[in-house]
């Protein structure tokens, strides 16, 4: 009995024993006081996010790029900031665009809301509607649809979100495969990703730049270094690093000390927790 | 931006600011009735949005075209039609049908994919293209193909680890160590910037900073 008390009083088996909800509180006050009192920390601009500025960067203007999102309202806080600025991009570079929604974003119109809200809407940008872009709304089907996008984009969309056929769009003149568009912007929570890898970038030699979240990095990283994808752009901090190259700081910019601060004490908590536990194992013994 | 004066517009911040709370307020204390209503509320409006969608979806894409002349569209929502025979113990055989075409076509293009990006080009990628454009872009891909192989010899089970296999094999465990460690970090900024954006904007929204 008095060993057990001794082994409760042992300061490592209390800190392994620490309550995970003090973790979580300290996670709340940690990522809001940069928030409320900012500060300034570098931002590193990583090869991937810079292979992707150099690759919209070289298209000529008036090429055409096939917006594609696959995220919901769910992944706007990772991915927000990169599709506000690659549309910022988009703009500055007088690219035409064609933004599709297949996979799971079922509520795109309320994230093409916040994008144009962020980025300015195409119209206030000097975009003509059925010119210069187009919006094609939500389609069922997946992977399917966007393998079958690729090789006849009419068999996937025959009018677009607002139902004008595609016929009376000038933009979509003479388009109707991959081949027909110079780059593919990817952003995806989930499977949007590998689907265009396959059926654009492997198959039609379409280049593309991809925006993850969290989990998707190991793939993104492997897929760049395969040559697979022209760059990407890593959930917040990729898009933060990508406002520094447009010299336009963002929603990401903003927020990267907090992130940042909340890493290095995730770090220190990691340490700390798996030296208690050495230490609690050792003293068991 | 100003902060909204439109009653609409403040019922809608208010609202979400609070059901953020009630949302929090299981991981910061314990699960609770507010949690519940919070979570079914969440169910509710996603299914309800997605069944006005996929209802839009099957209008556009299919009911549309058959109205237009397109009649071979007829035995694609036939097909559609048939997969809510599950429902019926005694027609649900007919169900099987096109959810065989669907699973055929999905996994006709899983394998192509599988195929070409995710062995063929990574294999090319990795393998082949050792040598970059500087001294440490090649240590890099040195290190990457040699953990690949010790990877794969760590999954090799037909042939005990031990003798030359013994020292490749450990190296593979280190290397998927280390990937896990790569996947937890990554997943934990992934995170991190859900947490922030909600404090973003409950802060915004309480005031403490600007909207």
């Amino acid at each position: 009995m008095a060993e057990k008390e001794k082994e409760a009083q042992d300061i490592w088996t209390r800190i392994l024993n620490i309550d995970v909800r003090v973790f979580y509180w300290a996670c709340l006050i940690i990522l809001a006081l940069p928030l409320i009192f900012p500060f300034t920390l570098p931002i590193v601009v990583t090869e991937p996010t810079r292979a992707a500025f150099n690759t919209i960067q070289s298209l000529p203007e008036g090429s055409l790029v096939l917006y594609y999102m696959e995220c919901g309202v769910g992944g706007w806080p990772e991915l927000m900031g990169s599709m506000v600025a690659s549309l910022k991009h988009i703009y500055a570079k007088r690219l035409k665009f064609v933004i599709v929604n297949i996979g799971y974003s079922v509520d795109h119109k309320l994230t093409f809301d916040r994008i144009f809200s962020l980025a300015g809407h195409p119209s206030a940008r000097g975009y003509k509607y059925g010119e210069d872009w187009a919006y094609f709304g939500f389609a069922s089907g997946m992977e399917t649809a966007m393998a079958s996008l690729a090789k006849n984009f009419r068999s996937v969309y025959r009018e677009d979100d607002f139902g004008t056929s595609i016929d009376q769009l000038p933009i979509m003149r003479n388009v109707n495969e991959a081949k027909d568009f110079k780059l593919v912007l990817c952003f995806n929570t989930a499977g949007g990703q590998s689907w265009v890898r396959a059926h654009w970038t492997v198959a039609n030699k379409v280049p593309s730049i991809i925006a993850v979240i969290g989990a998707g990095l190991a793939q993104s990283q492997s897929d760049f270094k395969a040559g697979m994808n022209s760059g990407f752009w890593f959930s917040t901090r990729g898009a933060a690093e990508y406002e520094g190259l447009l010299k336009a700081p963002g929603i990401s910019s903003a927020r990267m000390s907090a992130l940042d601060t909340m890493q290095l004490v995730t770090i220190l908590c990691v340490i700390a927790a798996n030296f208690a536990f050495q230490m609690s194992k050792r003293r068991k013994k | 931006m100003p902060y909204p004066t439109d009653p609409i517009i403040l019922v809608g911040i208010w609202t979400t600011t609070i059901l953020t709370m009630f949302f929090y307020s299981y991981v910061l204390y314990k699960e609770s009735g507010l949690f519940r209503i919070t979570e079914y509320t969440f169910v509710a409006s996603s299914v309800g949005l997605l069944l006005v969608t996929m209802v839009k979806v099957v209008i556009q894409s299919c009911i549309r075209p058959i109205m237009a002349g397109a009649y071979g569209y007829i035995l694609l929502f036939v097909l559609g039609v048939l997969m809510y025979l599950r429902f019926s113990p005694k027609y649900i055989w007919i169900s099987r049908w096109p959810f065989a075409i669907v699973v055929g076509v999905g996994l006709g293009l899983e394998i192509r994919r599988a195929l070409t990006s995710d062995v063929i080009a990574n294999v090319r990628g990795t393998i082949f293209s050792m040598v970059g454009k500087d001294l440490l872009t090649t240590f890099n891909n040195l290190i990457i193909t040699v953990g690949v192989v010790c990877t794969l010899v760590y999954f090799t089970f037909t042939k005990e680890h031990i003798g030359p296999l013994k020292i490749p094999a450990r190296l593979g465990r280190w290397f998927l160590l280390i990937m896990f460690g790569t996947y937890f970090g990554s997943m934990a900024i992934g995170r991190y910037s859900l947490l922030l954006d909600r404090i973003n904007d409950i802060l915004r929204v309480i005031g403490l900073l600007p909207y």
